[in-house]
């Protein structure tokens, strides 16, 4: 199968300034670039949030949006936390418009914690696919939060401006992901733990 | 100290300021339950950076290919706009003089002038700008069709009232719906007894709640949500979008495009039968009551309250699939039928995991029954036929994804498949050292499509493949990747590096 380098541009590689200069002055290649740079950071996001299915349309959707916004892009936060916003406003909508906001999650929850064995979670616990699984059965707005912070890198006001929140907000939100996370990591149960502070 | 909790996640990614560190990482040493929490943390954090996914040749270039137009228009936009930034640009205060004159002056009569002029202005920037541009919200307010809700912006049925009978359909009747609340011109309560030969086509539209059957001759017969027909059979069509194809005593058929029909059939005559089509299923009866959902696009439920139903999944002449076969449906039970649609995504999100999970045999196995199913007019016949050229060239037949690979490429699919075949037959090329098929093949990639998604790889590969060489031909590579991406460092790293001598 193909490279998938072959053809993205490293994010490193491409001066923000350069490319949003580019938009402005409606280089074509300068979207091509946009779309690029930031396509596996939108595509991760989008598929984190809705899983497999409408990941295309929302993708797509959200640079349908940049494109007609971009000249609305004043440089007041990073390119990043723009796109990361409208890319959490998409999949959030399109979640919301669905209705499954809770219901899949909590199936999914139930999934993980009743579904499996101990060995097998100790096998599982090495994959992100496990930690996939944890992120799963949380709220779509922990798990933002989360994928944003871990994954993305972005500061905690950075995902509040994602998200319109405040920062403590938001790191509120984070500790208490963290918390749930902790509490379903099979090995980190206090009985599998064995002791106690 | 107290167990730091959710704290350590800041310990394991580094982001803890030095003295607490050591504090917690004093109080991690002494507890148990702290000891599997970071080890947790540790795992979250490392694993992390992983749920970043690498993007697929084929969305990519898939997604690419349907912005096109939306990257042309903005870009369009943008080019408009600078050019009204450089034009207004460069006479600011003139154009502002233009209308708020500084003489000094006061007072009503001076400023209603001056407001004309503005609005003037305004004006003609509108009429040249366009409404597009003027209108634009800022930020991210302004809702973007999808491509679901396009389709479904395209495929909405006409009213009943506007229909337009059919020269060609079969000739049928339909119960419709009207958008008339009960009181207001309704039809009395009746039988619904119509025959169906002299009948035109009426498209039908789904409202709740009241229900007529248009006739050539006019509405014939109706109750609120509820319709008997000629049979005996009571149908309630209270959430349904259905057309009444047959009505006759021994013979009655209808079609269900949405919503959920309950019937009651009573004892039909020998030979006589009641059917109810979705898109997915036949249901034929004899004599029971029964219901049949089609509100969910992937699949129809039957269920059956009385007797026995038989159901036939739709979909003629294709492979046989688990849960398509025939089946009857007793009472107490209910069956979903999956639709052949939602079975060939099925296919593709089972094949896809499948290569996720390096499960290369289901994958190959997938793929095939896909394209079985599916035929040559599949939907993703292009993605999965590159797929399997994938899983080909990973378990070692090279020769067979090859062939794969370049079937597509010459096939008369979307351009953007048979531009990522091309590129990735190159790719497979390149893999197996066959420098000369791979040179040859982004050759043929840039005389097919010049200005096609991979021009820049095909470019770069061509000056790597002569690097040090000085023929006419890597001279035009090296000419073509200097002026269309020479700005890019890694294109100009590869120009740097394979300088003629």
């Amino acid at each position: 199968m193909a490279d998938a380098s072959i053809h993205l541009l490293p994010p490193e590689l491409v001066d923000e300034e350069r490319l949003l200069e580019g938009l402005r002055t409606g280089a074509p290649d300068a979207f091509r670039a946009l779309y690029r740079l930031y396509l596996p950071k939108v595509a991760s996001l989008c598929r984190m949030l809705l899983r497999d299915v409408g990941v295309d349309d929302a993708v797509q959707d959200t640079f349908l949006r940049i494109f007609r916004n971009i000249h609305n892009f004043r440089g007041d936060s990073r390119l990043t936390t723009w796109v990361h916003r409208i890319a959490t406003n998409v999949c959030l909508s399109e979640l919301r418009q669905r209705g499954t906001w809770r219901a899949r999650h909590d199936d999914q929850a139930d999934e993980v914690d009743d579904g499996r064995d101990v060995e097998a979670d100790f096998a599982l616990k090495q994959s992100s696919q496990h930690l996939q699984a944890l992120l799963d059965s949380l709220d779509p707005v922990k798990r933002t939060t989360f994928f944003l912070h871990h994954v993305e890198g972005l500061t905690a006001a950075e995902i509040g401006m994602v998200l319109g929140e405040q920062r403590g907000t938001v790191l509120k939100r984070l500790q208490r992901t963290r918390e749930d996370l902790l509490a379903r990591w099979p090995t980190a149960l206090p009985e599998k733990a064995g002791g106690q502070p | 100290m107290t167990c730091p909790g959710a704290e350590l996640f800041d310990l394991a990614d580094g982001q803890m300021a030095v003295a607490r560190a050591a504090e917690v990482r004093a109080h991690v040493r002494t507890c148990a339950t702290c000891q599997a929490h970071f080890a947790a943390a540790q795992a979250v954090v490392a694993q992390s950076p992983a749920l970043r996914q690498n993007v697929e040749l084929e969305l990519d270039a898939r997604l690419w290919q349907a912005l096109a137009p939306a990257v042309e228009q903005a870009s369009a936009r943008a080019r408009k706009r600078a050019a009204w930034r450089e034009l207004l640009g460069r006479r600011p205060l003139e154009v502002l003089e233009l209308a708020w004159p500084s003489d000094g002056a006061r007072g009503w009569r001076v400023w209603l002038p001056r407001l004309a002029w503005t609005g003037v202005l305004v004006a003609i920037l509108f009429a040249v700008l366009g409404p597009d541009v003027v209108s634009e919200e800022s930020g991210v307010a302004e809702p973007a069709p999808t491509v679901a809700a396009d389709l479904a912006t395209n495929t909405v049925l006409e009213p009943a009232e506007n229909a337009v009978p059919s020269a060609v359909s079969p000739p049928r009747s339909t119960i419709a719906t009207t958008a008339q609340p009960p009181g207001e011109g309704a039809l009395p309560a009746a039988s619904l007894a119509v025959g169906a030969a002299d009948l035109p086509v009426v498209a039908p539209r789904h409202v709740r709640g009241w229900h007529h059957v248009a006739s050539a001759a006019g509405s014939v017969a109706a109750t609120p949500g509820q319709a008997l027909l000629a049979c005996g059979a009571v149908v309630d069509l209270t959430e349904a979008n259905a057309t009444l194809v047959h009505n006759l005593p021994a013979d009655a058929e209808m079609e269900l495009e949405d919503g959920r029909v309950v019937v009651r059939v009573p004892k039909l005559p020998p030979g006589g039968k009641l059917v109810v089509r979705t898109a997915d299923a036949t249901v034929q009866v004899k004599g029971t009551a029964f219901a049949v959902d089609k509100r969910n696009k992937d699949w129809t439920t039957v269920e059956v309250f009385e007797g026995v139903v038989q159901v036939d999944a739709a979909g003629h002449g294709r492979e046989p699939q688990v849960g398509r076969e025939t089946v009857f449906v007793h009472a107490g039970e209910s069956r979903r039928i999956e639709s052949v649609d939602a079975y060939l995504r099925r296919q593709v999100a089972e094949l896809d995991d499948a290569l996720a999970a390096g499960r290369l045999e289901l994958a190959q196995e997938k793929a095939q029954r896909y394209l079985t199913v599916a035929g040559p007019d599949g939907q993703d016949v292009d993605d999965v036929q590159l797929r399997l050229g994938g899983i080909l060239s990973r378990t070692g037949h090279f020769a067979e994804a090859a062939r794969l690979y370049r079937a597509v490429a010459d096939g008369d699919g979307p351009v953007y498949a048979r531009q990522n075949a091309l590129a990735v037959l190159a790719v497979l090329h390149r893999d197996a050292d066959r420098t000369d098929a791979e040179r040859a093949t982004w050759d043929e990639y840039l005389v097919r499509f010049p200005d096609g998604l991979y021009v820049r790889e095909a470019l770069v590969r061509q000056v790597e493949l002569g690097c040090g060489r000085a023929d006419g031909a890597v001279e035009q590579a090296r000419r073509g990747l200097a002026a269309r991406f020479g700005q890019e460092p890694t294109a100009a790293a590869v120009l740097e590096r394979c300088r003629p001598r």
